[in-house]
Order: C-alpha cells, then sequence, then structure tokens
C-alpha cells in the first residue's frame, strides 16, 4: 500500500532551508560523469564556487531557493555530465543528483559534454526539499 | 546516500557552456532527480546462520 504525504508551507521551507544551510560557507556546485554518488562524488568535470552563502531563503509558500550568484568555472576538467552536486567547502556531497536537460537551445543527445577548457557557467539554480 | 532518501527533491538550473575552441555559447535548461540508494548487500559471517523467512 503506499499512500501520499503531504507539507505545510512552512514544513516545505523549513526543509529546503535545513539542507541549503548544510553547504555552510563557500561551497560549491559541482558536475560528475556516471558512476557518482552522494558518498563518493568523484571526479569533477566543472566546480563552480557558491556565493559565500549558496542559497537564499526559501521561499514561505513554495519551499523553493534560490541560488546566489555562483562564479563560472572558467577552465573546465571536462567530461559528460551526469550528475551534480551541492558540496561543503571541504568537498562533502550535501545534495546530489542526476541532471538532464529538460530544454536546451540545440540537441543534446549523449549528454552534455564539456570540453577540457570550456566555461561552464550556472544560473537559476533553485532547489526543493520536498516536492509536496 | 541515506541523506538523499526520502521525497524527490526538485533541482532546476540553467548551465551556460562557453567553447574554448569556437567561442560558442550553449544554453541548456537542466533538471536534477534524486536517486534511490542502492541497497545494502550483507554478509554472513562463518558459523552463523541465516534467519529464515516466515
Amino acid at each position: 500500500m503506499s499512500a501520499t504525504v503531504t507539507h505545510s508551507n512552512g514544513a516545505k521551507a523549513a526543509a529546503t532551508n535545513a539542507v541549503t544551510a548544510l553547504i555552510g560557507a563557500s561551497g560549491f556546485l559541482r558536475f560528475h560523469p556516471t558512476g557518482s554518488t552522494v558518498t563518493t562524488p568523484g571526479a569533477n568535470i566543472a566546480s563552480l564556487p557558491f556565493s559565500a552563502t549558496a542559497f537564499a531563503a526559501a521561499n514561505s509558500t513554495t519551499g523553493v531557493a534560490t541560488a546566489n550568484a555562483i562564479t563560472s568555472d572558467t577552465n573546465a576538467t571536462g567530461g559528460t555530465v551526469a550528475f551534480a552536486s551541492f558540496q561543503t567547502s571541504a568537498n562533502a556531497a550535501i545534495v546530489h543528483c542526476a541532471v538532464a536537460a529538460s530544454a536546451s537551445d540545440i540537441n543534446m543527445t549523449g549528454g552534455l559534454v564539456v570540453a577540457s577548457g570550456d566555461t561552464v557557467s550556472c544560473s537559476a539554480l533553485t532547489y526543493a526539499a520536498l516536492s509536496q | 546516500m541515506s541523506d538523499v532518501k526520502g521525497p524527490p527533491a526538485d533541482v532546476t538550473f540553467t548551465v551556460t557552456v562557453t567553447r574554448k575552441d569556437t567561442g560558442k555559447v550553449e544554453s541548456y535548461e537542466m533538471e536534477g532527480y534524486i536517486l534511490s540508494e542502492p541497497p545494502i548487500e550483507a554478509t554472513i559471517p562463518e558459523g552463523e546462520t541465516q534467519c529464515l523467512q516466515p
């Protein structure tokens, strides 16, 4: 038997804020190839520093938090992106997820391939710990 | 991966890649998916017996 769990707006916001707080000061958004896990994120295809405070406070209604400015990686290591992680300054992954294109301006069959030396930027990063 | 168990989280972002060789700028709207933790494989030490399932 399955059941649906629904959280209040306050609970959703609190959950998101609790998770983003774990990133701490000066964390990173990092991209990884296949095989990456939360405990062993593995190689970094690109490493983008968060602002000193990674995320603004979550929206009190939706529980969605938006990242503050993220610094570009102007000399990426390169590889095929399969995962992304939010990491602390000590390289511990707090959030780890598989990533895929929801929409793009060119065909991305085979995944997002970053070449060595490319510049990788990220904007409009949002995160919500609880979806309902 | 115990710290990512639970309801799926929502992660969205836009990645922009500026190619070093051509200077071409490519933008991708991305989504993140929290994956379930793979099952833990346990082994039974020598000399011990496995509990039978009812």
